[in-house]
């Protein structure tokens, strides 16, 4: 508690002098005596004058905290922290007062306003300022275990990065290969590398590395605990041939009775139900896929001479303690056989890309060679584009990469095949960036692009061909072509959360509602997990938990290395040895606790557990301090170093006086990132607004217990503004959302004790609605002159 | 069998009211930072008990004198004595610091120009303590006390004449707990509800006392083989009718004196009164000003609010909002204004308390608060002999409690004993008892209305014991007139209820089971009540008990009562304790 | 004086099993309905009027009125809990109103000057 504290204020070089009567603050704040060391006017406080002046007299008075009332907290932020530092104040018992953008600039045709203002402004500062304290060090170990979901590209960069920096790694993947649709694909673009070649380093190094633990062909069942202290329920599938005893003779396979569509080749080919699955890391030799088998079948366990086939094994239970989750769950295709005037699935020798790939893989069913499933050599090859994607009736969203992908696969039949005709039939080709160059490379190999979305595709009567018909919109006029293999450029699909992890996220097993994800726009109404795309990409509402790749939005392989190296940086963030803690980290007074455990119902973050005395307690590593909790709290015990209820009721509780005959008392708490800087923008813009508002930074409006307000509403203020962001663009997701319903639920309050609801307002500011503020803050002063003032008036 | 929690402490505290988080802040204080404390609360400790409404003053502060000076007056209210002038003299002088500690934790007190507290009559000074049991938990939680809420304690475990600890169940969670103390500390509060409410059905709980305070301090020692005091001094409340809401900011604040129907300010007119003090006279006499007034037709009976200065009313009511909200609604809804009219007043069910105006309890040795049972301590209401502490006395006995009990365990090596799960399982049996008889006897049948066919509900229960103590033990509605063919009456019935009716007694859930507790308690202290009431064959406090057939005060009688529960028979035996008075002086008249 | 909770404004303190009006309520009477998740007194003659869950209350869902045995409506006394006081709004029978501000707690600043 600060109790020798110095206020100094600035005339600015008559930027505040020129509006400010300072003889008439220093008359207005005489009787502001205990606990002040020093009351020190100055016309130039940043002038080298104004600033030895600063450090003499803290050194001089002894000062523990000192009150700079001049320019806003942006300007000279370091210059001042180091005076302080100088003298050996701690930065943050240096508390800046904007009396500049705040006061003299917006009221300079009211000079009385504003010097009584300025006087409001300094008491109510001084109010907080007493309670301001050093800040203590805190520190907190991270728990440096990550569970990864998903053993595609995603899963494996965001393993490798996070190995390298020393973590233990569990990645499961529940397929019975790694590599995830990386591995079924055959080149990359642009450099027309083997997709291969980069899955099969990241696996290599992976296996090398002791602190990553592989398990295929194993998903999550369950997850308790929050963020640093999850647990989470694996469960591994058996593959019923022990791989450790198997030679790899493959005598089962030929044993095998059952041939099945081999989904890894999408169909193009069929394999037995006793199989290899793709190298280099499969989970065994060979498996056995045992939803094909016939039942009572074990013609394979008769066969095998190391009798490592077990058709009985049970899945395997394992708990994985970790302390963060990344969820790399990837894509799948859309299933083109849903367009049914396209003809996939009826037609042999139309394809989707997928197949395309498999089938010009070297590892392919033909070893590479582009053929027509049902039989021949193409000598022509159509791509349909927007397959899905883009269409209402099916998916929406542009699916982002298949554009490229065509065009490379274009490219590479060109340059293969240089004989065979290629068409691309396309909407709009989009392929941003760099990528430009391979629609003119495309262009250059003599591909013909056909603008149009064809409306069918059916068998050339009495050829073995295909007949598209369209209306190629760019010529107007309709077209038919005939090919021998047409190739759908399906879209990608979200591969979705796994259903444990959503219903921990969003709280179902809690009581709460579903579907909180989608309403609070962390996942795309399409089922993409997009975090908060700008600002917190990575967010997923319960800390520790981070989407990367594919299942946040569609892109490519580029694009999901970066996000799974952007994920892999968020883990790093909370995983370490002595970690410094926000002085923002809210901390429960155990001693006001009733664990009522609104602070954890509110939290948009989750990051909330119980302590072993049933306390909830933040997990400081992952708390983002928006400090809705403590704006939620009924009893007012969640506080922190930098920010606390205590503090602001401080500034509320000032004894003030009002800035004119008649003139309303208005406290405004506006949100420092968004609705403060609209405040600033108006005054440097010019503007004016009534000087009897007072405008009160907080981190989030959703930081503002309504406390305040029922403590400051007797205390004789007139009204209460409060200005938070813009609907869907708080950094704290629901920070504004919150308060909006808090301030209504208060004016129902308000209404049934006979006080005027409209007392207290809401309003959406974002960063440049300056004129937008002023309006409303004239419009709100206006209003509160007409209905007069407060009944508390009397009291105070 | 329910899920058990065992909690060993050095200190055990049952009661986390005015007395037990003093009594675990001072031990803490005592005995040092190894001190394992632990407090059982039945409610939520930051707001239960009598303090949960908030008190709007301190009646015992010792603004002027010496604490002398507060034990003549508190003797002279209890009309000149038996009191424990011992244990008085202990609390007057620490009562001072006891409430600068409480202003240093938080609680606003209003004040004098010249920064005195603003004092309330003689001995009270005013505050505003609307959050008075918020800020004395607070001192609980400061002396890091393990705090158990929500845990009702049945019973007292007794081994060698000693008290090594408790068991009660869990109201929220259902769970069996066992409790060792190397000391152990009752403070459970007064006994309400014995007698039949003037308000009935949704107002019934409309009483001057806490309504959740059943007697189960009372009830646990008796039955513990406590020596227990004076429960023939029960308090009758005169209060605002209705509400039952205090009298003394009235009195004082707007200078209303007693008024009946014909204007006449009795008290101090009436020489029947005056020769007792007149309108300052023991409140027992003030009880009996009331009731002889109405009972010779000048009632209704007034504070005569009229005289005083109009301009007080408002800041009366804010007094009023800090203790007892509902007399200001009830003046709102019923259009009075007490500057206008007078307030009318009546007399409430009486209570068993022992640091109000009345000074039932368990015995202690000296000023150790120790009770008969070894290493069992009590204090708050529980505490008998020593009336008047009120709030701030409470707050002071709960400390020297806390620090005799630190002393006593550095004094002694005090062990945990050893439980033997027979009697484990017995207690957990007993404690159960009418959710299990529940159990039972639904099989028996429901009625269409989903009550048992063979079982009695702890409310039904209740009505029947205070219809027995309205009627025949001397309820309001009897003007409080007892006789000992009455008592005879009062006695069988309860006698019946407690040996032949508790096995119908069935509840249906955890609160049932809490209601059923309250009853079984209640049924105990009734059984005080009456046998006390009995023995002392005069007439020594008349507003309280007028024994019809002893009249008068008898030389014979100037002592305590105390009594022993022998469970072989289950008679109270009572006997007379001599007094012993300590501050010389008139008995009868205050020192200032 | 039975508390009565508006199912508007009570929130059944965000569906936990125990809102805070059932934690603090000394006579155990507050509890929540398991179907509407809403808080309300299961004995209303059991209570007290002591206002700790109307003060409690995070969302002042909860009002109090008197028993119409000892009171005529529609009279209404209303809380309203500071970090440092409680604000009272009796609102009469003939909807007069008064207002009254009472200290709860001393702040270390209460008695600083102007």
């Amino acid at each position: 508690m600060a109790i020798n504290i110095g206020i100094f204020i600035c005339g600015c070089k008559g930027a505040v002098s020129g509006a400010i009567d300072m003889a008439g603050v220093e008359a207005g704040l005489t009787r502001v005596k205990k606990k002040i060391g020093a009351k020190i006017f100055h016309p130039w406080l940043c002038g080298p004058e104004g600033v030895s002046l600063l450090g003499d007299s803290i050194a001089r008075h002894k000062l523990d905290c000192v009150i700079i009332a001049g320019c806003p907290e942006t300007v000279h932020r370091d210059l001042f922290k180091r005076v302080a530092a100088d003298s050996g104040l701690p930065p943050e018992m240096v508390i800046r007062l904007d009396i500049r953008e705040g006061c003299a600039l917006p009221h300079g045709s009211d000079p009385r306003g504003a010097t009584q203002k300025a006087v409001n402004l300094i008491k109510m500062w001084n109010g907080q300022a007493r309670l301001a304290e050093p800040y203590k060090p805190f520190y907190e170990d991270g728990n440096k275990d990550v569970l990864i979901v998903g053993g595609g590209l995603a899963g494996l960069s965001a393993s490798l990065e996070l190995a390298g920096a020393g973590l233990n790694v569990v990645l499961i993947e529940k397929e019975p290969f790694l590599g995830g649709r990386t591995a079924q694909l055959n080149k990359v673009y642009p450099r027309m590398c083997d997709a291969r070649c980069g899955v099969t380093f990241l696996i290599n190094r992976l296996r090398e590395n002791t602190r990553v633990k592989i398990f295929n062909l194993t998903e999550i069942a369950g997850l308790k605990g929050s963020a640093g202290r999850f647990e989470a329920d694996l469960i591994s599938r058996s593959n019923f041939i022990d791989a450790e005893s198997c030679t790899g003779c493959g005598k089962c396979a030929e044993a095998c009775p059952v041939l099945v569509a081999d989904d890894f080749n999408f169909g193009l080919a069929d394999r037995k139900a006793v199989y290899s699955p793709w190298s280099p890391d499969p989970a065994g030799p060979y498996i056995i896929d045992r939803a094909a088998c016939l039942s009572g079948c074990d013609r394979c366990v008769a066969v095998c001479p190391a009798g490592a086939v077990n058709l009985r094994a049970e899945p395997i239970h394992n708990v994985a303690r970790i302390g963060s989750i990344i969820i790399a769950t990837g894509w799948k295709p859309f299933a083109a056989e849903k367009i049914e005037r396209l003809g996939f699935g009826r037609y042999g020798n139309v394809i989707t890309n997928l197949q395309l790939e498999r089938m010009m893989s070297p590892d392919g069913p033909a070893g590479g060679k582009l053929y027509c499933p049902d039989g021949g050599e193409p000598g022509s090859v159509l791509f349909v584009q927007c397959v899905g994607s883009r269409d209402v009736n099916y998916q929406s969203w542009c699916s982002a990469v298949c554009c490229a992908a065509s065009l490379k696969q274009a490219i590479d039949i060109k340059t293969l095949y240089p004989n065979v005709r290629v068409y691309v039939l396309y909407i709009d080709i989009r392929v941003t960036g760099e990528y430009e160059d391979l629609y003119s490379r495309a262009q250059e190999a003599g591909v013909v692009f056909v603008r149009t979305s064809p409306a069918e595709i059916m068998p050339e009567p009495g050829g073995r061909g295909l007949l598209v018909t369209g209306e190629d919109t760019l010529m107007g006029r309709t077209f038919k072509v005939r090919a021998d293999l047409v190739v759908l450029a399906t879209g990608m699909q979200p591969a979705g959360v796994p259903g444990v992890i959503k219903e921990y996220i969003e709280g179902t097993d809690r009581g709460k509602g579903e579907g909180q994800l989608y309403s609070c726009g962390l996942m795309s109404q399409w089922g993409f997990f997009t975090g908060h795309k700008q600002c917190f990409p990575f967010e997923a509402m319960a800390q520790g938990i981070y989407p990367a790749g594919a299942c946040q939005e569609p892109m490519d392989m580029g694009n999901t290395v970066r996000s799974a190296l952007g994920a892999a940086c968020k883990v790093l963030s909370t995983a370490g040895e002595r970690l410094e803690l926000s002085p923002f980290v809210p901390v429960v007074d155990k001693a006001g606790c009733d664990k009522c455990k609104r602070c954890m119902e509110e939290c948009p973050y989750g990051v909330w557990y119980f302590d072993e005395g049933g306390y909830p307690v933040p997990d400081p590593l992952y708390c983002k301090t928006c400090l809705l909790c403590v704006g939620a709290c009924p009893r007012q015990c969640i506080s922190t170093q930098g920010f606390s209820v205590h503090k602001l009721a401080g500034a509320v509780t000032a004894k003030v006086k009002e800035t004119g005959p008649g003139e309303p008392h208005v406290v405004a708490f506006v949100c420092e990132n968004d609705a403060y800087q609209a405040v600033l923008l108006a005054a440097r813009m010019g503007l004016e607004y009534p000087a009897g508002l007072h405008v009160v930074p907080v981190r989030c409006t959703g930081s503002c217990n309504m406390v305040l307000l029922r403590e400051g509403l007797p205390g004789g203020i007139d009204g209460f503004m409060v200005a938070g962001c813009r609907s869907g663009e708080c950094h704290y997701i629901l920070g504004a959302d919150r308060t909006e319903e808090r301030l209504d639920n208060i004016k129902i309050t308000l209404r049934d004790i006979m006080i005027e609801p409209e007392r207290v307002i809401f309003t959406r500011l974002g960063v440049r609605d300056a004129e937008k503020f002023v309006r409303e803050a004239r419009e709100f002063v206006h209003k509160l002159k007409e209905i007069g003032p407060s009944p508390f008036k009397k009291h105070v | 069998m329910a899920e058990r929690v065992y909690i060993d402490a050095d200190v055990l505290i049952l009661g986390g009211g005015t007395a037990g988080c003093m009594a675990a802040w001072e031990a803490r204080r005592t005995g040092g930072e190894d001190l394992k404390i632990v407090i059982v609360e039945k409610a939520f400790i930051r707001h239960s008990g009598c303090l949960s409404a908030g008190m709007n003053a301190l009646n015992m502060y010792i603004n002027q004198g010496k604490p002398e000076d507060y034990v003549s007056y508190a003797r002279y209210d209890m009309c000149g004595a038996p009191i424990r002038e011992d244990i008085m003299l202990s609390v007057a002088n620490e009562v001072n610091d006891t409430v600068k500690i409480m202003e240093e934790s938080g609680l606003p007190m209003k004040k004098k120009e010249d920064g005195r507290y603003l004092n309330r009559g003689k001995w009270n000074i005013e505050i505003n303590g609307s959050l008075l049991k918020p800020i004395t938990a607070a001192k609980a939680i400061e002396a890091r006390a393990e705090i158990y809420n929500r845990v009702y304690i049945t019973d007292l475990i007794v081994k060698d004449d000693a008290c090594i600890g408790a068991v009660g169940f869990g109201v929220r969670d259902g769970k069996f707990y066992i409790c060792r103390g190397k000391v152990t500390m009752l403070c459970a509060g007064g006994a309400a509800g014995l007698w039949r409410p003037n308000n009935h059905g949704d107002a019934h709980h409309r009483i001057w006392y806490f309504p959740f305070n059943a007697g189960s301090s009372y009830a646990m020692c008796k039955r513990a083989g406590a020596e227990m005091t004076t429960f023939e001094v029960r308090f009758v409340p005169v209060r605002t009718k209705d509400t039952y809401s205090p009298t003394g900011t009235l009195s004082i604040g707007m200078g209303a004196p007693m008024v009946n129907s014909l204007g006449q300010a009795f008290m101090k007119e009436d020489p029947h009164y005056v020769q007792w003090g007149g309108h300052t006279a023991p409140t027992p006499i003030r009880a009996y000003g009331f009731q002889r007034e109405t009972i010779a037709h000048r009632g209704p009976v007034f504070m005569d609010t009229t005289k005083g200065d109009p301009a007080k009313v408002t800041g009366i009511k804010g007094q009023y909002l800090d203790m007892s909200p509902s007399l200001v609604l009830y003046w709102g809804c019923n259009d009075i204004d007490p500057s206008k009219e007078p307030v009318e007043i009546d007399g409430g069910d009486p209570n068993i308390v022992g640091a109000h105006a009345g000074m039932a309890g368990a015995w202690t040795r000296g000023t150790s608060r120790e009770t008969t049972v070894g290493r069992l301590y009590v204090s708050g209401d529980a505490l008998g002999g020593a009336p008047s502490r009120f709030i701030s006395g409470s707050w002071t006995c709960g400390r020297i409690t806390g620090r005799s009990m630190a002393q006593a365990l550095k004094a002694n090596s005090y062990d945990y004993a050893d439980l033997e799960p027979a009697l484990v399982d017995a207690l957990e049996e007993r404690t159960f008892g009418p959710l299990n008889n529940y159990l039972g006897r639904a099989k028996e049948g429901l009625w269409t209305d989903g009550t048992l066919m063979s079982g009695i509900s702890p409310k039904q229960m209740e009505d029947r014991m205070q219809k027995i103590m309205e009627e025949y033990c001397g309820g309001r509605t009897r003007w409080y007139f007892i006789s000992e063919p009455y008592l005879n009456i009062a006695r069988r019935h309860i006698k019946r209820m407690r040996n032949d009716q508790l096995q119908y007694l069935c509840a249906r859930d955890l609160h049932d089971l809490q209601l059923a507790w309250d009853v079984i308690n209640r049924l105990d202290v009734c059984q005080l009540v009456v046998e006390h009431i009995s023995f002392r064959k005069e007439t020594r406090f008349p507003g309280y008990v007028l024994r019809t057939d002893y009249p008068e005060a008898d030389p014979d009688y100037d002592c305590f009562i105390n009594s022993k529960w022998d469970p072989e028979t289950d008679e109270v035996v009572c006997f007379k304790v001599p007094y012993e008075q300590i501050v010389p002086g008139d008995r009868r008249k205050e020192t200032i | 004086m039975p508390p009565k909770a508006d199912p508007t404004k009570c929130d059944g303190c965000q569906g936990e099993s125990e809102p805070l009006c059932e934690q603090v309520c000394p006579g155990n009477l507050m509890t929540l309905d398991k179907e509407t998740r809403k808080a309300y007194c299961r004995e209303p003659g059991d209570c007290w009027d002591c206002m700790t869950c109307t003060k409690a209350c995070p969302r002042q869902a909860i009002q109090t009125t008197l028993q119409y045995q000892i009171a005529y409506f529609p009279g209404k006394l209303i809380p309203l809990v500071g970090t440092n006081s409680v604000t009272w709004t009796s609102i009469d029978c003939h909807g007069r109103v008064e207002r009254f501000v009472m200290k709860t707690l001393v702040s270390p600043d209460d008695e600083d000057e102007d």
